[in-house]
């Protein structure tokens, strides 16, 4: 397809400079995104449970005992529980949760979680004794939240209005992002169909990322588009509807519901299996696992239930959601509806499920874990293009390319390997492997370890990365994330081997086997990263005779080599 | 793959480009769905409609942001956009003030 030329330039300066500005934000914001889609499980790596004693098998645990849970601690713990409190059904010891510091919707790393457990393990005469609970308080570990934040804000601190800052400055990343979309696919038109499919290996390193690039980018397009779409409204929501409301006039923009006229009082609670009966019939293919009770006191009591679909379509990240008065058992559909039409809803509702990769089930999970980081390859090797081709260009590197290069390098690896650090400290501390020796305030609340964890080794990795220069730090990085990667599985036996009642070694043994791979993976990395700076001329950016970036602006070629061994 | 050996930003009209694609080409956007959420299908109504009015608002914004560079200069962006958006939103309220 022809393009005229200048609107061909036109293009290619927009894909040029949007790239250059959103590519490491959303570079951060790919991987992590990626890695959100198992944070569950991330979660549960990095907290080994110690199981208790008589809980080895994980069978959930019958209804019945949820009910005398439920009964008992309603009875005795009724002003506590006034504000909300949770049931996860597929614990395999019922248990009640509740904040008594702190909530769930805002990320606050020091929420007080207390957990209510029947005293008597369910014997056939449990019956005949009186029901006793026992309490325990915990901080609520938020390592899956941080992920989740880390991903949304690509770490970017601060909050504005009721939101985290990052969130508004990764969605005018999107807009730039969507802009690098449509300028990427124009100025790609003219040679489309012939370089579609061509992988040059031939005809250098330059040709080959620049062919992986397009073809990585045009494949996914579709993904790219709604994630652009979706990041967007996710960050303005707000402010676009500020921005309808003239439209509407004095029409109303939602359905006000009409206030509740009676009070209701958890003595008349429905039992558990009643209401669970009521979701399931709502959805038979669904499977109520999570219920969130709030203001059971009170005129407008809600409970909100977790619809797990293994095999089909979820409009959550995880689950869908229903809303039920419990005493009423009277549902409003809140992500999903069975009624018939409601079009426009189902189809907001399908938007979410496209950004969160949850209509598919596990398949699709997977499936996103794999195209997010083929997003955040395509952020990174658009950087690097845009490197080769503006040092080719000016014949020498310049400070500006220095400086782009180590911000390329030092984001995208100090990020991954921050993460990855955090993973490997985060599950050693907490473990107790090693908390025994280190004492200290940092250890009484994980969360804060990981938060210190991870800003510390990204500042420290950046700043190595401005000193040595992109070249050296680029395979130093991949040579440390190789390393790091590869300690996860060991961290796990270490574990294992400390304590061996820890139950869950087997079930996260897939993130352990993940870990392995993407140590090969960042060890091929490294070793072409290796053959590319042994092969590159003297004044090539990626040469490691290149000068650090200090000493910028001097031709490289122009300093005898023993010279630069002494300043590297 | 032809690329062109330099690229020289149409440095001009750039900026003019630029915010004639976010400010006009965002009026446009916002008019269009107000022509949706009234005469579109489903009539108006609060809820679900409007949810998806207000997701509909920011893929209209980008088309018209990432096509605003065909335009030959800032003003003939300026002169299209802010007149489309000026038709716009004169048919709407005149529309809305006679129902």
């Amino acid at each position: 397809m022809k393009v005229r030329a200048d609107i061909l330039r036109t293009y290619q300066s927009l894909h040029t400079w949007t790239g250059i500005c959103a590519g490491l934000l959303l570079f951060i914001g790919f991987y992590a995104g990626s890695l959100t889609m198992f944070k569950h499980q991330l979660q549960q790596w990095i907290t080994p449970a110690v199981s208790a004693v008589g809980t080895s098998n994980q069978a959930p645990a019958q209804l019945r005992d949820w009910q005398t849970l439920l009964d008992t601690t309603l009875q005795q713990q009724a002003p506590a529980l006034q504000a909300g409190f949770t049931l996860d059904l597929r614990e395999s010891a019922p248990v009640i949760r509740w904040y008594s510091q702190g909530n769930a919707r805002e990320l606050r790393l020091d929420n007080q979680l207390t957990e209510a457990r029947l005293n008597a393990p369910s014997q056939p005469d449990a019956s005949s004794q009186p029901n006793q609970i026992v309490l325990q308080q915990h901080t609520e570990n938020r390592f899956a939240d941080l992920l989740d934040y880390l991903h949304r804000s690509a770490g970017i601190g601060g909050e504005i209005g009721h939101d985290q800052a990052g969130v508004y400055v990764l969605g005018i990343a999107a807009v730039l992002y969507f802009l690098a979309l449509v300028s990427g696919v124009v100025i790609l038109l003219p040679t489309l169909t012939k370089t579609f499919f061509a992988l040059r290996t031939s005809k250098g390193s330059s040709r080959f990322w620049l062919d992986s690039h397009n073809l990585v980018g045009i494949a996914s397009l579709p993904f790219h588009l709604i994630i652009a779409w979706t990041v967007i409204v996710f960050a303005f929501h707000d402010l676009i509807y500020d921005g309808l409301a003239p439209f509407y006039g004095e029409t109303p923009m939602f359905a006000q519901g009409e206030p509740p006229r009676q009070s209701y009082d958890v003595a008349s609670l429905p039992p558990l299996a009643q209401q669970l009966a009521a979701a399931q019939a709502y959805s038979p293919a669904h499977q109520p696992v999570h219920l969130s009770y709030m203001r059971l006191n009170s005129p407008s009591p809600v409970v909100i239930i977790q619809m797990l679909n293994p095999d089909g379509m979820v409009r959550g990240p995880d689950a869908d959601y229903l809303y039920m008065h419990p005493y009423t058992l009277e549902i409003q559909p809140f992500t999903f509806s069975n009624q018939p039409g409601a079009d426009y809803g189902k189809t907001v509702m399908g938007l979410f499920a496209l950004h969160y990769g949850s209509y598919a089930g596990d398949w699709g999970r997977w499936g996103y874990f794999v195209m997010g980081l083929f997003g955040a390859f395509l952020f990174y090797s658009g950087n690097l293009l845009w490197l080769d081709k503006r040092s080719q260009k000016q014949q020498q590197v310049s400070r500006s390319t220095r400086v782009m290069a180590a911000l390329t390098v030092g984001v995208s690896l100090g990020s991954m390997l921050a993460v990855v650090l955090t993973l490997l400290s985060g599950k050693l501390l907490g473990g107790n492997g090693l908390s025994g020796n280190l004492p200290g305030a940092l250890l009484s609340n994980l969360n804060y370890a990981y938060l210190v964890s991870y800003y510390s080794v990204f500042v420290a990795f950046m700043v190595w990365t401005f000193c040595q220069g992109a070249a050296r730090a680029a395979y130093q990085g991949l040579l440390l994330l190789t390393v790091s990667c590869a300690a996860l599985p060991f961290a796990s036996l270490y574990l294992q081997w400390r304590q061996p009642d820890l139950y869950t070694f087997s079930s996260t043994a897939g993130v352990d086997l993940m870990a392995l791979l993407f140590a090969a993976i960042f060890a091929f990395a490294a070793y072409k990263t290796r053959q590319r700076q042994l092969q590159a001329a003297g004044h090539s950016l990626w040469s490691l005779s290149a000068t650090p970036l200090h000493s910028n602006e001097i031709h490289s070629k122009a300093i005898p080599k023993s010279s630069l061994e002494r300043t590297g | 793959m032809t690329r062109p050996n330099r690229s020289t930003p149409a440095k001009k009209d750039w900026l003019q480009k630029t915010l004639a694609g976010v400010f006009a080409g965002l009026a446009i956007a916002f008019a269009c769905v107000g022509f949706f959420v009234w005469y579109g299908p489903g009539a108006i109504e609060p809820g679900d409609k409007t949810q998806f009015a207000m997701w509909l608002v920011t893929p209209l914004w980008l088309v018209i942001l990432a096509g605003v560079y065909l335009f030959p200069s800032g003003r003939r962006a300026w002169l299209v956009l802010g007149s489309i958006t000026a038709l716009l939103y004169c048919s709407f309220f005149l529309l809305r003030s006679l129902a």
